[in-house]
């Protein structure tokens, strides 16, 4: 059966490439503009904090995971991600950099923009690669990042993802815009897994 | 020392910037600041005030090593004003006129969504 799921890229490449955008978007006026601070999992994996900030000047900081497991040729895995953080009274641990779920407050509220949205439970097609089957998962929906390609878009030429001119500062710019745009609300929630 | 193209000077990152006496004619020279959305990078560029707006979208798209694209937009980033329309004006004109004074840009593709 044809499947829709592009190829993964070749790690050691892209892992390369990532590496290469990674520093010249981390040491950039615009990373320290905006205050994005970068944690590296790996050399296939970041976290990125950002932070948006609602009409009223209150501001809300998030996690970002990043993936090159198709890099450069499509935009990095994209997803707002719960920190690790110890046992604490009524609170379990938790390990890792998990999916923020729906409602949570690791995952913000954004009205939909005509460049963006972020969908807390969309269900992918079925069979699709990073989705897991049957079962909604977030969507950061913008030609950004890459589950916007696995999701029956069809952005046009000038929308699309373009090896050599994007790098995964343009997810971080976009979901930035989003964060500080009147369209920015806050958490989606108090869920705090 | 940033490298010059045709009387365009692209600066060096960490490169300090000889301020020019601004007075009526704006100096001889003044410097573009670009951010560029699509990369997460910003260029500086030093221009003769005598240089069209265009030459200076020209060696920004040399610098980001792109090509213009229908969707693209060049907005001031004080207050978002198109600056392709001005592309036949000089850098003095574009001051004149009274357009983004302090020459920040900002740069973006299209993008889909939503």
């Amino acid at each position: 059966m044809p499947s829709d799921v592009p190829a993964v890229a070749d790690p050691e490449i892209a892992a390369a490439v990532f590496a290469d955008h990674l520093t010249r978007v981390q040491t950039g006026e615009q990373a320290r503009s905006n205050g994005w601070a970068f944690t590296r999992l790996d050399p296939l994996h970041v976290v990125v904090t950002v932070s948006g900030k609602r009409q009223s000047g209150e501001r809300d900081e998030y996690r970002v995971k990043l993936g090159a497991e198709y890099y450069d040729v499509y935009p990095p895995t994209t997803s707002f991600v719960c920190p690790p953080r110890p046992a604490t009274g009524n609170q379990p641990a938790r390990e890792g950099w998990t999916e923020a779920p729906p409602g949570s407050r690791w995952l913000p509220a954004v009205a939909p923009l005509e460049w963006f949205a972020i969908h807390p439970a969309y269900s992918f097609p079925g069979g699709v690669a990073n989705a897991r089957d049957g079962v909604p998962r977030q969507l950061v929906c913008c030609s950004m990042t890459f589950e916007y390609y696995i999701s029956s878009h069809q952005p046009n030429a000038g929308q699309r993802w373009q090896q050599g001119r994007h790098t995964l500062g343009a997810t971080l710019t976009r979901i930035q815009d989003a964060l500080t745009s009147e369209q920015y609300q806050g958490p989606a929630g108090a869920v705090d897994p | 020392m940033g490298v010059e193209v045709d009387g365009i000077e692209v600066l060096a990152e960490d490169e300090a910037v000889t301020a020019e006496p601004v007075g009526p004619d704006h100096g001889r020279r003044r410097v573009v600041t670009v951010a560029n959305k699509d990369s997460a990078e910003t260029i500086r560029l030093r221009v003769p005030v005598t240089e069209a707006i265009e030459s200076v979208i020209e060696a920004m798209h040399a610098e980001f090593r792109i090509e213009r694209s229908a969707d693209d937009r060049l907005t001031c980033r004080g207050d978002g004003e198109d600056v392709y329309q001005y592309g036949a004006r000089t850098l003095a004109q574009y001051l004149d006129e009274g357009h983004c004074p302090n020459l920040h840009w900002v740069f973006v593709g299209g993008t889909g969504g939503a």
